[in-house]
């Protein structure tokens, strides 16, 4: 059990402790203490209960206390141990004490001394009753008597006997009573006898209805006196009764009287022993319970008092761990606490000033991180806008920015890493790349720019313009390397190359196309005019004929090379995609092996249709002309149409497309074909253009694949706007 | 919520100390006894015995201890649903001062004020431990059929009775009779 742990248990085993006491010390029945060991036992139990409860509190407590409780709870049941171990060592010597005096008090001799004390008081009394008992039987047969009870005597005589008695036997009162309790006569030393007696008492009645002597002792406001009843007894029954007073000596009685004063009070004492004892010991118990309720609530205030600054400390120690630092506590005390209480205050006043420079710091950095991510988020903005493709090079070589323009351009993989050595990482589309950085690492002049073709996978290739630049460190920026900017300037050159040949057919077209109808219309006129004078016929015929064939087929390729020179602006408007589809059908139905498959489900496509119709005649030309030794449905046409786009498939299962050939097929004057001007499909591909779509090749062999693919609406759009 | 907790112990703590005390105050009534109740035209008589050992009594009364023994007679009307109505309540006081020196016991009815000197013992017997047709309270005081109850209650004391007004706050009770009659 931790230390914790078990002071957290000293309440309750202290409870459990008084409960313990309180119920050995339980008053029983005819127990002596009374109400004293009654509110001791009160007093335990709430103790007990009190402490039960401050215990129980304790255990079920899970948060941390307050502040100084747990010192000042110490401090509490540490004062009061301290005054319950000499209480309880008093106690028990003061109960041994007092046992002890007990014994003392009521020893043996004592109680000897005063019985035989009180034998001598009592045989006092018994000599004095003896004695009047012994003289009253002297005159209980007097004659003179019995007659003055009978009547026979007159007052004054029986006075006057009755005083010669009283002298005789020295008795202070001497009363004559006949039968029926009458007074006869009575004298009494120094004073006149009242006429009027008092009345007798039971004892006197008693003794003359028995005929008894007998004597009892009268308490009155002067002493004791001793009182004798004699019957007179006649000649056969009892005539009256003489009653005698004796007046027993102050001096005596008051000492019998003490002696049985003392006696009754040391027999009370006595009996009372084991209260005494008892009660001595619940007085000294309460008394101990008083010094300690009292020891420890003077200890809670002392600790209380002794406590509050430390738990004050405390808090404020928790504000400050909570971030609160205005927090100041009181200096009041000039104690050791005071001191602490101000070297804290000055703590938290320097951690305060302290934590707002550094928040003021904080704030500057943010602001400028602020700025400084704004600039760069400006910048990775513009740089994934932009169209052309920028590389920032370390002077390590190590890629420090690429933007998405270069991914695009040179169909970079998802998961290309640019932190890495470009030279390195210098393979496949990078290559070229490479090659410009090396030039541009190793050259002497700080710019360099270049402009070479790039193959990409699947094929194909684009044309790069590649401008680069030295970067050195300067007095804001401590980078150095190499800025890379590529831009893909593969439409620029088609363009430019489409411009040249236009320019190249436009003028062969002007001066070939010029001499060639005289050279045809001379060779005709050869051929009416002089095929009769001529003597091989045969011979003259096939030379003129090759000519005009000649000629013609150079007017042919003229005408083409006019209509790639200046091509007409298409005249756009809705054309059914399957109508277009249907004429094809009925142009080529002569072909057996073509299979044209039409849907008829009224789309339309915003097109020139005579200029969508001879791009579909160029593609069947040539799927026909691919498929010569075939046989069966070798040759495939259909449409596809969807929201956005409409597309016309042909398919063939010819020979098929050298892969090498696939990059160029598309470029004018570039055919496969001996008798081809190679401008079929480069004057296709220029019409989906200006249409706004596409001329592809989805797949060069098995099946020989092409798709023309024109906008719906593309065209209208523009022309709207 | 501090002060609330304060008071509730506060009252845990008062309610504890009142059970205790009425509990204490009614306790210890071990003596047994009996006790009879007769009626004439007019009155209500009780007789009471307290069957007590003699040796109890002469033991203290020979040391010259003073005996007292306190009859408090109560009759009180039954009531089912609520305290019983108190109808009258009478306190006799019986005590015997002994005389060592002339060995004898001066009996006193302190109620009414009577006293008388005996030398026997049996005589001092019959004084502490009997009342004897003791006249309780007026018939005309009774309803018919109504039941009533009369409880007799005696504590024996020795020594000096200290008759401070707290003296009685703590007083223990030898012998309780109770019994029910009605009017015949």
């Amino acid at each position: 059990m931790s230390r914790i742990g078990f002071m957290r248990l000293i309440p309750l085993i202290m409870s459990a402790v008084l409960l313990m006491i309180t119920v050995m010390l339980w008053p029983e029945k005819d127990a002596d203490g009374g109400l004293l060991a009654w509110i001791n036992v009160i007093l335990m139990l709430v103790l007990s209960l009190v402490l039960l409860q401050y215990g129980v509190r304790l255990l079920r407590e899970r948060s941390e206390p307050a502040a100084g409780s747990r010192l000042r709870a110490k401090l509490v049941i540490g004062l009061v141990g301290m005054l319950l171990i000499p209480s309880a060592v008093i106690q028990l010597a003061a109960s041994q004490m007092v046992e002890r005096g007990m014994d003392v008090w009521f020893d043996v001799r004592v109680d000897t001394l005063l019985d035989r004390a009180l034998n001598l008081a009592q045989g006092f009394y018994a000599r004095v009753e003896t004695d009047m008992k012994r003289d009253m039987f002297n005159y209980i047969s007097d004659a003179t008597l019995v007659a003055a009870a009978s009547g026979s005597l007159d007052y004054r005589s029986i006075n006057n006997y009755l005083a010669e008695i009283r002298a005789v036997e020295d008795w202070q009162k001497v009363e004559l009573f006949d039968i029926n309790e009458r007074l006869v006569g009575g004298v009494q030393e120094g004073e006149l006898s009242s006429l009027q007696a008092a009345p007798l008492s039971d004892s006197a009645r008693l003794s003359m209805r028995l005929g008894r002597v007998a004597t009892e002792l009268v308490t009155r406001k002067d002493g004791e006196v001793a009182v004798a009843y004699g019957p007179l007894i006649g000649a056969a029954s009892v005539v009256g009764l003489l009653r005698v007073e004796m007046n027993l000596p102050a001096g005596v009685i008051q000492n019998a009287r003490a002696v049985e004063s003392d006696y009754r009070n040391y027999r009370e004492l006595e009996h009372n022993r084991q209260s005494i004892a008892a009660t001595f010991t619940h007085a000294m118990l309460f008394v101990t319970l008083l010094v300690l309720l009292v020891a420890g609530l003077f200890g809670l205030l002392f600790a209380r008092r002794l406590t509050a600054p430390i738990g004050d400390l405390a808090q404020a120690l928790r504000r400050v761990t909570e971030g609160d630092l205005d927090v100041v506590i009181s200096e009041s005390s000039q104690d050791e606490l005071g001191s602490l209480a101000r070297s804290f205050n000055e703590m938290a006043n320097r951690l305060k000033l302290n934590v707002e420079a550094i928040e003021k710091a904080q704030k500057d950095l943010t602001k400028a991180l602020e700025n400084s991510r704004q600039r760069q988020y400006v910048l990775e903005s513009l740089l994934a806008n932009l169209h052309t493709g920028v590389i920032l090079v370390d002077a390590e070589g190590r890629v420090r920015l690429l933007n998405q323009a270069v991914r695009d351009i040179l169909h970079l993989p998802g998961n290309w890493v640019p932190s890495v050595d470009i030279l390195q990482a210098s393979q496949g589309s990078l290559h070229d790349v490479g090659d410009f950085y090396d030039e541009l690492r190793h050259q002497q002049e700080d710019h360099l720019q270049r402009e070479f073709d790039v193959d990409l996978p699947h094929g194909k290739s684009v044309h790069l313009l590649a401008r680069g630049a030295r970067l050195s460190a300067t007095a804001s920026t401590s980078f150095s390397g190499y800025l890379l900017v590529i831009d893909d300037i593969s439409d620029l050159a088609e363009a430019q190359r489409n411009k040249a040949w236009a320019e190249v057919a436009r003028r062969l077209a002007h001066e070939i196309k010029n001499p060639l109808t005289p050279i045809k219309l001379s060779a005709e006129r050869l051929q009416r005019r002089f095929r009769a004078q001529v003597d091989d016929e045969t011979v003259f015929d096939v030379c003129t004929q090759a000519i005009i064939t000649q000629v013609e087929r150079l007017q042919r390729l003229i005408a083409d090379f006019s209509t790639l020179a200046r091509m007409p602006q298409p005249k756009m408007r809705d054309v059914s995609v399957d109508g277009l589809l249907k004429e094809m059908e009925e142009l080529f139905n002569g072909y057996k092996r073509i299979d044209v498959s039409i849907v008829d489900a009224g789309w339309t496509c915003h097109c020139d249709p005579d200029q969508v119709r001879q791009v579909l005649i160029n593609l069947m030309d040539n799927a026909l002309s691919a498929t010569e030794s075939t046989s069966g449905k070798t040759v495939r046409m259909y449409s596809r149409v969807n929201e956005d786009h409409a597309e016309w498939h042909v398919e063939d299962d010819g020979e098929g497309i050298d892969s090498a050939s696939v990059s160029q097929l598309f470029e004018a004057y570039y055919s496969t074909k001996a008798s081809g001007s190679g401008l079929g499909l480069a004057i296709a591909k220029r019409i989906a253009e200006d249409h706004g779509g596409e001329l592809k090749l989805i797949s060069n062999a098995k099946p020989t694949h092409f798709c023309l693919r024109l906008p719906r609406q593309c065209l209208e759009t523009e022309e709207a706007s | 919520m501090k002060h609330v907790l304060q008071c509730k112990q506060l009252k845990f703590l008062s309610v504890l100390v009142v059970v205790l005390l009425t509990a204490l105050s009614t306790a210890y009534a071990e003596e047994t006894g009996d006790m009879q109740i007769r009626m004439d035209q007019q009155i209500v008589y009780c007789d009471a015995t307290l069957n007590k050992d003699e040796e109890a009594f002469s033991h203290l009364l020979k040391d010259g201890i003073p005996v007292t023994t306190v009859w408090k007679i109560k009759v009180s009307k039954l009531r089912d649903y609520w305290l019983n109505k108190k109808i009258a309540e009478i306190v006799v006081t019986h005590r015997v001062n002994p005389d060592l020196l002339s060995r004898s016991w001066m009996l006193i009815d302190e109620t009414s004020g009577i006293s008388r000197r005996v030398y026997s013992m049996a005589e001092v017997y019959h004084f502490l431990s009997r009342l004897e047709n003791f006249s309780v309270l007026d018939r005309s005081l009774l309803l018919d059929h109504e039941m009533y109850q009369m409880s007799v209650v005696v504590a024996i004391k020795h020594g000096e009775i200290n008759e401070a007004w707290w003296a009685g706050l703590w007083e223990s009770v030898d012998l309780e009779l109770n019994k029910e009659f009605s009017q015949p």
